[in-house]
Protein backbone atom coordinates (compact mmCIF):
# COMPACT_ATOMS: atom_id res chain seq x y z
CA UNK A 1 0.00 0.00 0.00
CA UNK A 2 1.41 3.37 -1.02
CA UNK A 3 0.70 6.55 0.95
CA UNK A 4 -2.54 8.38 0.26
CA UNK A 5 -2.40 11.04 -2.42
CA UNK A 6 -4.65 12.43 -5.14
CA UNK A 7 -4.64 10.27 -8.31
CA UNK A 8 -3.01 11.89 -11.34
CA UNK A 9 -5.05 12.72 -14.46
CA UNK A 10 -3.42 9.78 -16.19
CA UNK A 11 -4.43 7.45 -13.40
CA UNK A 12 -8.01 8.72 -13.51
CA UNK A 13 -8.10 8.12 -17.24
CA UNK A 14 -6.73 4.62 -16.79
CA UNK A 15 -9.24 3.93 -14.03
CA UNK A 16 -12.14 4.77 -16.32
CA UNK A 17 -10.69 2.55 -19.04
CA UNK A 18 -10.00 -0.40 -16.77
CA UNK A 19 -12.62 -3.04 -16.22
CA UNK A 20 -12.89 -5.37 -13.26
CA UNK A 21 -12.87 -9.16 -13.25
CA UNK A 22 -16.59 -9.14 -12.57
CA UNK A 23 -17.13 -7.10 -15.76
CA UNK A 24 -14.76 -9.25 -17.79
CA UNK A 25 -16.65 -12.38 -16.75
CA UNK A 26 -19.89 -10.77 -17.94
CA UNK A 27 -18.36 -9.99 -21.32
CA UNK A 28 -16.78 -13.38 -22.08
CA UNK A 29 -19.60 -14.71 -24.22
CA UNK A 30 -19.77 -11.52 -26.27
CA UNK A 31 -16.00 -11.66 -26.62
CA UNK A 32 -16.09 -15.26 -27.89
CA UNK A 33 -18.86 -14.28 -30.33
CA UNK A 34 -16.84 -11.35 -31.68
CA UNK A 35 -19.72 -9.16 -30.60
CA UNK A 36 -17.87 -6.59 -28.46
CA UNK A 37 -17.60 -3.00 -29.64
CA UNK A 38 -14.06 -1.89 -30.52
CA UNK A 39 -13.87 0.05 -27.28
CA UNK A 40 -15.06 -2.83 -25.10
CA UNK A 41 -12.79 -5.24 -26.93
CA UNK A 42 -9.78 -3.05 -26.17
CA UNK A 43 -10.77 -2.84 -22.50
CA UNK A 44 -11.42 -6.57 -22.32
CA UNK A 45 -8.05 -7.41 -23.88
CA UNK A 46 -6.24 -4.94 -21.66
CA UNK A 47 -7.84 -6.58 -18.64
CA UNK A 48 -6.91 -10.10 -19.77
CA UNK A 49 -3.31 -9.11 -20.38
CA UNK A 50 -2.96 -8.21 -16.71
CA UNK A 51 -5.24 -10.83 -15.16
CA UNK A 52 -4.25 -14.50 -14.96
CA UNK A 53 -7.56 -15.45 -13.30
CA UNK A 54 -9.68 -14.09 -16.13
CA UNK A 55 -7.33 -15.46 -18.78
CA UNK A 56 -7.74 -18.89 -17.23
CA UNK A 57 -11.49 -18.37 -16.98
CA UNK A 58 -11.75 -17.62 -20.71
CA UNK A 59 -9.60 -20.66 -21.54
CA UNK A 60 -11.77 -22.88 -19.39
CA UNK A 61 -14.95 -21.62 -21.03
CA UNK A 62 -13.43 -22.36 -24.42
CA UNK A 63 -12.59 -25.85 -23.19
CA UNK A 64 -16.15 -26.23 -21.92
CA UNK A 65 -17.48 -25.33 -25.37
CA UNK A 66 -15.08 -27.78 -26.99
CA UNK A 67 -16.22 -30.55 -24.67
CA UNK A 68 -19.89 -29.69 -25.22
CA UNK A 69 -19.23 -29.94 -28.93
CA UNK A 70 -17.57 -33.33 -28.46
CA UNK A 71 -20.74 -34.64 -26.79
CA UNK A 72 -22.63 -33.75 -29.99
CA UNK A 73 -20.71 -36.28 -32.02
CA UNK A 74 -22.39 -39.03 -30.04
CA UNK A 75 -25.39 -39.38 -32.30
CA UNK A 76 -28.64 -40.43 -30.76
CA UNK A 77 -31.87 -41.75 -32.21
CA UNK A 78 -30.72 -41.71 -35.76
CA UNK A 79 -34.18 -42.24 -37.20
CA UNK A 80 -37.69 -41.28 -36.10
CA UNK A 81 -39.80 -43.85 -34.27
CA UNK A 82 -41.86 -44.73 -37.34
CA UNK A 83 -39.94 -43.76 -40.44
CA UNK A 84 -42.02 -46.07 -42.65
CA UNK A 85 -45.15 -44.16 -41.75
CA UNK A 86 -43.44 -40.91 -42.75
CA UNK A 87 -42.38 -42.43 -46.06
CA UNK A 88 -45.98 -43.45 -46.67
CA UNK A 89 -47.08 -39.88 -45.93
CA UNK A 90 -44.44 -38.63 -48.33
CA UNK A 91 -45.61 -40.99 -51.06
CA UNK A 92 -49.07 -39.52 -50.59
CA UNK A 93 -47.69 -36.24 -51.93
CA UNK A 94 -46.81 -37.65 -55.32
CA UNK B 1 -31.70 -34.85 -58.08
CA UNK B 2 -30.78 -38.50 -58.08
CA UNK B 3 -27.18 -37.66 -58.98
CA UNK B 4 -26.67 -35.62 -55.80
CA UNK B 5 -24.98 -37.56 -53.07
CA UNK B 6 -26.78 -37.86 -49.79
CA UNK B 7 -23.82 -36.33 -48.02
CA UNK B 8 -23.78 -33.20 -50.14
CA UNK B 9 -27.44 -32.58 -49.70
CA UNK B 10 -27.28 -33.12 -45.96
CA UNK B 11 -24.48 -30.65 -45.59
CA UNK B 12 -26.23 -28.02 -47.66
CA UNK B 13 -29.29 -28.16 -45.48
CA UNK B 14 -27.17 -27.04 -42.56
CA UNK B 15 -26.13 -23.77 -44.16
CA UNK B 16 -27.54 -20.59 -42.72
CA UNK B 17 -28.41 -18.82 -45.94
CA UNK B 18 -30.94 -20.18 -48.28
CA UNK B 19 -28.98 -21.43 -51.26
CA UNK B 20 -30.09 -22.77 -54.63
CA UNK B 21 -29.03 -26.22 -53.48
CA UNK B 22 -31.34 -26.01 -50.50
CA UNK B 23 -34.09 -24.98 -52.91
CA UNK B 24 -33.39 -28.20 -54.76
CA UNK B 25 -33.92 -30.12 -51.54
CA UNK B 26 -37.21 -28.32 -51.01
CA UNK B 27 -38.21 -29.05 -54.59
CA UNK B 28 -37.35 -32.71 -54.16
CA UNK B 29 -39.38 -32.90 -50.96
CA UNK B 30 -42.34 -31.28 -52.66
CA UNK B 31 -42.05 -33.88 -55.38
CA UNK B 32 -42.07 -36.58 -52.71
CA UNK B 33 -38.43 -37.69 -53.10
CA UNK B 34 -37.63 -40.40 -50.58
CA UNK B 35 -33.90 -39.91 -51.00
CA UNK B 36 -34.12 -36.20 -50.21
CA UNK B 37 -36.34 -36.86 -47.21
CA UNK B 38 -34.11 -39.61 -45.85
CA UNK B 39 -31.06 -37.39 -46.13
CA UNK B 40 -32.79 -34.60 -44.30
CA UNK B 41 -33.97 -36.93 -41.55
CA UNK B 42 -30.55 -38.50 -41.05
CA UNK B 43 -29.04 -35.02 -40.82
CA UNK B 44 -31.52 -33.40 -38.47
CA UNK B 45 -33.25 -36.12 -36.46
CA UNK B 46 -30.60 -36.51 -33.71
CA UNK B 47 -30.50 -32.78 -33.03
CA UNK B 48 -34.28 -32.46 -33.06
CA UNK B 49 -34.56 -35.34 -30.62
CA UNK B 50 -31.96 -33.83 -28.35
CA UNK B 51 -33.72 -30.47 -28.33
CA UNK B 52 -37.13 -32.01 -27.68
CA UNK B 53 -35.68 -33.80 -24.67
CA UNK B 54 -34.88 -30.48 -23.04
CA UNK B 55 -38.63 -30.01 -22.58
CA UNK B 56 -40.19 -33.44 -22.25
CA UNK B 57 -39.39 -37.06 -21.45
CA UNK B 58 -37.51 -39.08 -24.08
CA UNK B 59 -40.66 -41.03 -25.00
CA UNK B 60 -42.70 -37.88 -25.58
CA UNK B 61 -39.74 -36.31 -27.37
CA UNK B 62 -39.78 -39.19 -29.86
CA UNK B 63 -43.48 -38.60 -30.48
CA UNK B 64 -43.00 -34.87 -30.99
CA UNK B 65 -40.15 -35.47 -33.42
CA UNK B 66 -42.30 -37.93 -35.36
CA UNK B 67 -45.10 -35.32 -35.48
CA UNK B 68 -42.61 -32.68 -36.57
CA UNK B 69 -41.53 -34.71 -39.57
CA UNK B 70 -45.17 -35.33 -40.49
CA UNK B 71 -45.71 -31.56 -40.30
CA UNK B 72 -42.67 -30.99 -42.51
CA UNK B 73 -44.12 -33.32 -45.15
CA UNK B 74 -47.51 -31.69 -44.84
CA UNK B 75 -46.20 -28.13 -44.80
CA UNK B 76 -43.28 -28.13 -47.23
CA UNK B 77 -45.50 -26.73 -49.99
CA UNK B 78 -46.08 -23.66 -47.81
CA UNK B 79 -42.40 -23.20 -46.91
CA UNK B 80 -41.44 -19.75 -48.19
CA UNK B 81 -37.70 -19.85 -47.70
CA UNK B 82 -37.60 -16.81 -45.44
CA UNK B 83 -35.53 -18.84 -43.00
CA UNK B 84 -33.28 -21.78 -43.75
CA UNK B 85 -34.98 -25.15 -44.11
CA UNK B 86 -33.16 -26.31 -40.99
CA UNK B 87 -34.35 -23.50 -38.73
CA UNK B 88 -37.87 -23.75 -40.20
CA UNK B 89 -38.02 -27.41 -39.18
CA UNK B 90 -36.62 -26.67 -35.73
CA UNK B 91 -39.22 -23.97 -35.28
CA UNK B 92 -41.99 -26.46 -36.02
CA UNK B 93 -40.56 -28.72 -33.32
CA UNK B 94 -40.12 -25.91 -30.81
CA UNK B 95 -43.70 -24.72 -31.31
CA UNK B 96 -45.03 -28.21 -30.76
CA UNK B 97 -42.92 -29.03 -27.76
CA UNK B 98 -43.45 -25.70 -26.01
CA UNK B 99 -47.20 -26.22 -25.98
CA UNK B 100 -46.64 -29.56 -24.26
CA UNK B 101 -44.42 -28.14 -21.56
CA UNK B 102 -45.55 -24.86 -19.98
CA UNK B 103 -42.65 -22.56 -19.37
CA UNK B 104 -42.84 -22.64 -15.57
CA UNK B 105 -42.84 -26.41 -15.46
CA UNK B 106 -39.78 -26.59 -17.65
CA UNK B 107 -37.56 -24.69 -15.25
CA UNK B 108 -35.59 -27.14 -13.19
CA UNK B 109 -35.61 -26.05 -9.55
CA UNK B 110 -32.32 -24.45 -8.68
CA UNK B 111 -31.93 -26.75 -5.71
CA UNK B 112 -31.17 -29.55 -8.15
CA UNK B 113 -28.80 -27.41 -10.11
CA UNK B 114 -25.16 -27.74 -9.13
CA UNK B 115 -24.33 -27.45 -5.48
CA UNK B 116 -25.24 -23.81 -4.99
CA UNK B 117 -28.24 -23.15 -7.12
CA UNK B 118 -27.15 -19.80 -8.41
CA UNK B 119 -27.29 -18.92 -12.05
CA UNK B 120 -24.74 -16.16 -11.75
CA UNK B 121 -21.71 -16.86 -13.90
CA UNK B 122 -19.42 -17.37 -10.93
CA UNK B 123 -20.04 -17.81 -7.26
CA UNK B 124 -20.03 -14.25 -5.86
CA UNK B 125 -17.96 -15.49 -2.92
CA UNK B 126 -15.08 -15.93 -5.29
CA UNK B 127 -14.93 -12.23 -6.02
CA UNK B 128 -13.71 -9.70 -3.44
CA UNK B 129 -16.11 -7.37 -1.77
CA UNK B 130 -13.46 -5.45 0.12
CA UNK B 131 -9.89 -4.53 -0.68
CA UNK B 132 -10.16 -4.94 -4.45
CA UNK B 133 -13.91 -5.23 -5.04
CA UNK B 134 -14.99 -6.92 -8.24
CA UNK B 135 -11.70 -8.80 -8.61
CA UNK B 136 -11.08 -12.48 -8.04
CA UNK B 137 -10.44 -13.38 -4.43
CA UNK B 138 -10.37 -17.07 -5.34
CA UNK B 139 -9.47 -17.19 -9.04
CA UNK B 140 -9.97 -20.40 -11.02
CA UNK B 141 -7.15 -22.88 -10.78
CA UNK B 142 -5.71 -24.61 -13.81
CA UNK B 143 -7.30 -27.83 -15.02
CA UNK B 144 -4.87 -30.60 -15.55
CA UNK B 145 -6.46 -32.55 -18.34
CA UNK B 146 -4.25 -34.81 -20.42
CA UNK B 147 -5.38 -34.47 -24.03
CA UNK B 148 -6.58 -38.09 -24.11
CA UNK B 149 -8.92 -37.26 -21.21
CA UNK B 150 -10.68 -34.64 -23.31
CA UNK B 151 -12.48 -37.41 -25.13
CA UNK B 152 -13.00 -39.65 -22.11
CA UNK B 153 -16.48 -41.10 -21.87
CA UNK B 154 -16.78 -40.14 -18.24
CA UNK B 155 -15.94 -36.52 -18.86
CA UNK B 156 -18.32 -36.24 -21.81
CA UNK B 157 -21.07 -37.79 -19.74
CA UNK B 158 -20.39 -35.25 -17.02
CA UNK B 159 -20.80 -32.45 -19.55
CA UNK B 160 -24.00 -33.92 -21.01
CA UNK B 161 -25.35 -34.29 -17.51
CA UNK B 162 -24.47 -30.70 -16.62
CA UNK B 163 -26.20 -29.43 -19.76
CA UNK B 164 -29.29 -31.52 -19.05
CA UNK B 165 -29.58 -29.90 -15.62
CA UNK B 166 -29.76 -26.38 -17.00
CA UNK B 167 -33.13 -24.65 -17.11
CA UNK B 168 -34.72 -25.43 -20.51
CA UNK B 169 -34.33 -21.90 -21.81
CA UNK B 170 -30.55 -22.08 -21.29
CA UNK B 171 -30.32 -25.71 -22.25
CA UNK B 172 -31.83 -25.26 -25.71
CA UNK B 173 -29.42 -22.43 -26.51
CA UNK B 174 -26.35 -24.32 -25.23
CA UNK B 175 -27.43 -27.40 -27.18
CA UNK B 176 -27.79 -25.58 -30.45
CA UNK B 177 -24.82 -23.25 -30.10
CA UNK B 178 -22.23 -25.43 -28.38
CA UNK B 179 -23.27 -29.04 -28.85
CA UNK B 180 -24.51 -28.61 -32.42
CA UNK B 181 -22.32 -25.66 -33.36
CA UNK B 182 -24.99 -23.37 -34.81
CA UNK B 183 -24.50 -19.64 -35.34
CA UNK B 184 -26.30 -17.18 -33.07
CA UNK B 185 -28.49 -16.03 -36.00
CA UNK B 186 -29.67 -19.57 -36.62
CA UNK B 187 -30.47 -20.10 -32.95
CA UNK B 188 -32.42 -16.84 -32.71
CA UNK B 189 -34.35 -17.84 -35.81
CA UNK B 190 -35.16 -21.40 -34.69
CA UNK B 191 -36.10 -20.44 -31.14
CA UNK B 192 -37.72 -17.10 -31.95
CA UNK B 193 -35.64 -15.18 -29.40
CA UNK B 194 -33.71 -11.90 -29.63
CA UNK B 195 -29.95 -11.77 -30.07
CA UNK B 196 -29.54 -10.23 -26.63
CA UNK B 197 -31.70 -12.87 -24.99
CA UNK B 198 -29.81 -15.58 -26.81
CA UNK B 199 -26.50 -14.31 -25.54
CA UNK B 200 -27.63 -13.97 -21.94
CA UNK B 201 -29.02 -17.52 -21.92
CA UNK B 202 -25.89 -18.88 -23.58
CA UNK B 203 -23.66 -17.06 -21.12
CA UNK B 204 -25.49 -18.33 -18.05
CA UNK B 205 -25.69 -21.85 -19.43
CA UNK B 206 -22.05 -22.07 -20.45
CA UNK B 207 -20.79 -20.61 -17.21
CA UNK B 208 -22.90 -23.05 -15.21
CA UNK B 209 -21.51 -25.97 -17.19
CA UNK B 210 -17.99 -24.68 -16.59
CA UNK B 211 -18.72 -24.49 -12.87
CA UNK B 212 -19.85 -28.10 -12.82
CA UNK B 213 -16.75 -29.12 -14.68
CA UNK B 214 -14.60 -27.20 -12.24
CA UNK B 215 -16.15 -29.00 -9.27
CA UNK B 216 -15.74 -32.34 -11.00
CA UNK B 217 -12.11 -31.74 -11.90
CA UNK B 218 -11.35 -30.54 -8.39
CA UNK B 219 -12.61 -33.89 -7.07
CA UNK B 220 -10.48 -36.00 -9.40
Amino acid sequence: MSEHREPSAEEIQRESFDILCVDAIDLVTEYLDDALSANDLARFRAHLSGCDGCTLYVNQLEMTIELANATGSRRIDLMPRNFDLLLAQLRGKR
Amino acid sequence: MASDTAHERGRLVGEGSFSDDALNVVGALRAGSEAAFRTLVVELNPGLTRLARTYVTPAIAEEVVQDTWAAVIGGIDRFEGRSSLKTWIYRILVNKVRTLAPREARIIPFASFGSRGDHRAVDPDRLSREGAPGRWSRPPSAWHLPSEDLQSKELLEKISDAISRLPSSQQEVVLLRDVQGWSSDEVCDALAISAVNQRVLLHRGRCAVRNTLEEYLADV
